[in-house]
């Protein structure tokens, strides 16, 4: 308020030099008239307008720029229809639809206009919600969920939805903790709310606060992986080591494919001095990808109503993983149809297909895919793999061929290459590549197989490849 | 020592005017800027307005009491925008902290000052080619033709990708610092005005004839540079036999076998191509992942010591990843006096290449811990350091990275137990997740003793459109602002927007930061590279807390710096740890000396130094507040 005060007051110069109003009226000193070229306010004959009128306009504008201020300020502090704003004058979010895909602009309308339809429906405002959160349009669907929140305040999942919401935007552990807690108030059965508060925590730093929020987690669900990997990991760092290896041996057991388990479990296993079992899960950590997140139904929900080609094509590829082939292929042709020039998207189509046993189909894909851009190793070696399907052994040997020139230590490729040289009775070869396959994990299919026919392990290449993908 | 701030250009002259609104419009000004800490565009736009309104003297002769209606309304406008502005700030952009108004600034921009003009272009044109948004504007600081003072040069691209690969119409820039302090394009007659489409830099001596020479890495042919020691530099990327193609970024300089000749190790990103365009979540255009592409592995060039250069990767081991690098950071980080190289990789996880002493490297980034954050997760590397941060006198690693993931520190709890992420622990991790890093370094801003972090940002995604973005449209809504720590001495830091001036306060598309003592006054100053917008120079004025001491360590057998020399200075009780490295950050090159800040302590007890080929050398006590070179065989050999 001072400050206030202070930004009407004039600097001591100015106010020595400012003429009164008074000192208008009665001063006019021909020097004077000249500099400030002012028409005499008694002096009807005088160009401009009356001095009533002139003060009475001044006082119109005065009031007008108060007006506008004072509207500015009800706006922002209310979050109503300001220009530039995304929301309406009934806090409805308003959603630029530029570039947007039609079917993502469509469905997006479409729940928009159930919110207009049904202001006070808090099951439209969540619907709304959730399909801009789908569509990572998180601005609008952190107002949705707030409002829906309000409409509904016993509803667990708007409290949920909306606390993940400011995870995703990057906000402060401060700001969604509480929201995550409210959420727990309202579910305290669902463990996943536990595990990000976890997260939430270990991001703070506060690793008690984390440890206990894992813990609570698994209470809840004794089979969540991921709060296995992240308690055991907190524990390595507290100096719990005993603890959590445990833990880490739990998480490996229930994900096995979790990369990032595996990498701390090499550590823990390192630091009890077990550098035998730290190689081994390093090696087997080298070949895995994929680190996974937390099983979360409530937020699958949202993501399931995802209609725009790239998440059409991150679920294509979730469901090729787990193995959903039909699926796969039909969101993969989805997202193909929308990006026809995408070759990301024909190559992991090629792959579902083929494994769907659609070879021809899945072999114009990879056509298709590699005329629009060079393939990574994994394109070629399914490529490869669908051509062995085919019996077209020498196209097989090619990607495999190429998939290695692009990783030399591809383990899978030089496994399916190894397999394919043997049964062309070409066995030097075939050892060769399964040495190469074994070097960088001992537990690799392909050291099996050379036990199976009796030749050495001993690998021709010692290095290890990290960040290669496995084959499919 | 506050910046000018633009949307008080438009008023001083109204402070001498007499009519009461005019100063009313300047108070009110004053008013905003007190609760602003940046202009903003209706700020800006209000002002222009005001000027019009009250234009220079010769119009003043008309019109006054509309002008001064006018103003009066302006006035109260102004409050309403400020009112707006800054709550509109502190609700969507920087939830965690409050950017106050500045009482005194740490860092003043002297860019103008020093007659730095520089701008990068990316030469984007709408087409969203992740080249344009991920790489460029890379900087280094460093004396070009040995007169002590330390000269700039800058990366650029050019107009439009992909003809922009053919069509070489913006070269890179090297500044030459005068003895006023003034920077000189210097550029043409150098012969460094490289016309790639360029991303990083990296200095080193390569032939040891105590001159830098240039590495340059682009998006197509890298280029090599010999100093030819008259200000000038030839090409002699075919005659040193470097083909390094692709996309390069971040490259150092290091010694990995001991030889006395530094090979050089280049980050390689991805197998970039023009026929893939990505869409966000919502079907519209962005700039595509590096998962888009297909990784490539990184390259390691053994200098042979007769001006050429092998690719020793796949015999190195260096081959065997294939990973979307950005940044690097070489430095013997499991203190077994051979130097180690880790790799921040963007979206993959990192690599800690371990010296195996026999020319191979063995990548325990996963057992040592450096390889995922604390949740197991891989993180979009971009910007990497090593330096002690909690004075422990080992080196710890630091990482930037992408918005909703924190910045990461791997503290080292020494060779047996490895690195743990202390993020959070730290205070590093909160306050970076709503911002993308990049170019980071470490540094005692105001000598106290401990290593305090600095950090550049811009987004790679479009975001919501921060107050004061500098950019023109579209780029303003990848602008940020950066990022400066303080240390408490023991590894834990504090964001300090209050003290950091216009680094903090500009919003631009931050890449590149190298750091350096650029007025030789004692203590470190920034410079950032920032894409599509103008490489700025930050002069370090803050608050002395303490002495100082800059050591360079040469090696004259080798007639250069000792790159990869540990510096360990001891001061009463107290022992503090830096290393003579030129490479780490983003696609940048630093001053190579080792920069002590003493606090309380006017000598230091004694230096060890720790040379590269491993041997330790005591030299003795020397007062502080000074520059002091030391030379190889000087000191007294330790056990």
């Amino acid at each position: 308020m001072t400050r206030r005060r202070k930004s009407a007051k004039m600097s001591p110069a100015a106010e020595a030099r400012r003429p009164s109003r008074e000192g208008d009226l009665k001063r006019k000193p021909d020097d004077e008239s000249r500099r400030t070229s002012r028409p005499d306010p008694l002096d009807p004959t005088a160009k401009g307008k009356h001095p009533r009128r002139r003060y009475q306009a001044l006082t119109l504008v005065l009031i007008s720029g108060l007006a506008v201020a004072a509207g500015a300020y009800w706006i922002r502090a209310t979050g109503k229809g300001a220009p530039g704003e995304t929301a309406d004058g009934n806090g409805i979010p308003i959603l630029d639809s530029r570039g947007v895909e039609p079917k993502v602009a469509g469905l997006l309308q479409d729940a928009r206009s159930k919110v207009v339809a049904r202001p006070n429906s808090a099951r439209a405002w969540m619907h709304f919600g959730q399909a801009c959160d789908a569509h990572h349009l998180y601005d609008c669907a952190e107002r949705c969920y707030r409002r829906a929140k309000e409409l509904s305040p016993d509803d667990f999942e708007p409290v949920y939805l909306l606390a993940t919401i400011l995870d995703l935007q990057g906000r402060s552990p401060d700001e969604t903790i509480p929201v995550y807690q409210s959420a727990a108030r309202l579910a305290p059965r669902y463990a996943p709310i536990y595990f990000r508060i976890g997260e939430a925590h270990s991001k703070t730093g506060n690793l008690h606060a984390a440890r206990d929020a894992y813990r609570s987690a698994l209470e809840r669900n004794p089979n969540l992986a991921v709060a296995h990997r992240n308690l055991g990991q907190i524990l390595l760092r507290m100096d719990e080591t005993d603890s959590a290896l445990q833990h880490l041996q739990q998480a490996a057991t229930l994900s096995p494919g979790d990369g990032a388990v595996l990498a701390t479990l090499a550590q823990t296993y390192r630091r009890l001095g077990r550098f035998e079992q730290a190689d081994a899960a390093v090696g087997r950590a080298r070949l895995l990808t994929e680190t996974h997140g937390v099983h979360d139904p409530v937020r699958n929900k949202v993501l399931a109503m995802g209609v725009s080609a790239a998440l059409a094509f991150e679920r294509g590829k979730r469901l090729l993983k787990t193995g959903n082939f039909a699926d796969a292929i039909a969101n993969l042709t989805v997202a193909a149809d929308i990006h026809p020039d995408d070759p990301e998207v024909h190559s992991a189509l090629a792959t579902a297909l083929v494994q769907h046993r659609e070879i021809e189909a899945g072999l114009a894909r990879f056509a298709r895919a590699a005329a629009l851009a060079p393939l990574p190793a994994r394109a070629h070696l399914n490529w490869g793999n669908a051509l062995t399907l085919q019996g077209d052994s020498g196209g097989a040997q090619d990607h495999y061929r190429k998939a290695l020139k692009i990783d030399p230590a591809y383990a899978q490729a030089h496994y399916n290459l190894g397999l394919l040289l043997e049964s062309l009775g070409r066995r030097e070869e075939a050892i060769s590549h399964y040495q190469q396959a074994a070097s960088s994990n001992p537990s690799h299919p392909a050291a099996q197989r050379l036990r199976e026919i009796g030749a050495p392990t001993e690998s021709t290449d010692e290095r290890q490849p990290k960040g290669t993908p496995g084959g499919e | 020592m506050n910046a000018p701030r633009p949307m008080l250009e438009y008023f001083p002259f109204l402070c001498s005017e007499p009519q009461a609104s005019a100063c009313a419009i300047y108070h009110c000004s004053r008013f905003c800027q007190e609760q602003w800490t940046r202009h903003t565009k209706t700020g800006n736009a209000l002002a222009r307005l005001a000027a019009l309104v009250w234009a220079p003297p010769a119009h003043h002769q008309s019109g006054g009491r509309l002008r001064c209606v006018l103003s009066i309304s302006l006035a109260t406008l102004f409050i309403a925008a400020c009112r707006n502005d800054t709550s509109k700030e502190t609700h969507n952009d920087e939830p965690q902290t409050q950017r106050r108004g500045n009482t005194q600034t740490w860092f003043t921009e002297i860019t103008d000052e020093v007659g730095l003009e520089f701008t990068h272009e990316t030469g984007g044109r709408g087409d969203l080619w992740l080249p344009e948004i991920t790489g460029g504007a890379g900087a280094a600081l460093f004396d070009y033709d040995n007169d002590g003072d330390l000269d700039i040069y800058l990366t650029s691209a050019h107009a439009g990708l992909p003809d922009r690969l053919t069509s070489r119409t913006l070269t890179n820039r090297l500044y030459q610092q005068e003895p006023s302090g003034h920077f000189v394009d210097v550029t043409q007659a150098s012969g460094l005005g490289d016309g790639g489409y360029g991303m990083g830099v990296a200095i080193g001596d390569i032939d040891n004839d105590g001159r830098p020479d240039v590495y340059v890495t682009n998006l197509g042919p890298d280029r090599l540079y010999r100093n030819r020691g008259d200000g000038t530099f030839e090409d002699i990327t075919v005659a040193a036999g470097i083909d390094v193609d692709g996309w390069s970024t971040s490259a150092s300089f290091l010694d990995y076998d001991r030889d006395g000749f530094l090979d050089l190790f280049v980050t390689r990103y991805v197998k970039h191509h023009f026929r893939r365009h990505c869409t966000d979540q919502a079907g519209r255009r962005e700039y595509c992942s590096p998962r888009a592409f297909v990784p490539t592995h990184d390259i390691l060039l053994h200098n042979n010591g007769d001006g050429t250069f092998n690719d020793v990767s796949p015999a190195a081991g260096i081959a065997s990843v294939a990973a979307a690098g950005l940044g690097v950071v070489c430095a013997d980080l499991n203190d077994d006096g051979w130097m180690d190289i880790y790799v921040a990789n963007d979206a993959y996880a990192n690599n800690l290449w371990i010296n195996q002493h026999d020319g191979t490297f063995r990548d325990d980034a996963m057992i040592l811990g450096v390889a995922y954050n604390l949740e197991g997760q891989p993180e979009a590397g971009m910007g990497v350091l090593a330096a002690d941060l909690d004075n422990d006198l080992d080196l710890d690693l630091f990482v930037t990275h992408l918005v909703q993931e924190t910045n990461t520190l791997y503290r080292n709890f020494g060779a047996a137990t490895g690195f743990f992420d202390v993020s959070g622990e730290s205070g590093l991790a909160v306050s970076s997740m709503i911002h993308t890093g990049f170019g980071t370094a470490a540094l005692d801003i105001e000598l106290d003793g401990d290593l305090d972090l600095v950090v550049v940002n811009g987004r790679v995604k479009l975001g919501l459109l921060l107050s004061g973005a500098e950019p023109r449209p579209p780029w303003d809504r990848y602008a940020e602002p950066n990022l400066l720590y303080l240390n408490d001495g023991s590894g834990r830091f504090t964001l300090s927007e209050e003290l950091c001036g216009p680094f903090c306060n500009r919003m631009e598309i931050s890449r590149g930061l190298a750091i350096g003592d650029i007025d030789a006054d004692g203590d470190l100053d920034l410079l950032v590279a920032n894409a599509q917008g103008r490489a700025r120079l930050y002069r370090n004025d803050a608050p002395r807390q303490g002495h100082w001491l800059m050591v360079r360590a040469v090696d004259p057998a080798l007639r250069r710096d000792a790159i990869g020399a540990k510096i360990t200075v001891r001061c009463g009780e107290r022992s503090l740890l830096r290393t003579i490295n030129r490479g780490f950050g983003y696609l940048s090159s630093n001053d190579p000396i080792a920069h002590f800040g003493l606090g309380s302590a006017d000598r230091v007890d004694w230096i060890d130094v720790r040379w590269p080929d491993g041997l330790l050398e005591r030299f003795p006590a020397t007062p502080a507040d000074r520059r002091i070179e030391l030379f190889r065989g000087n000191g007294n050999a330790q056990q």
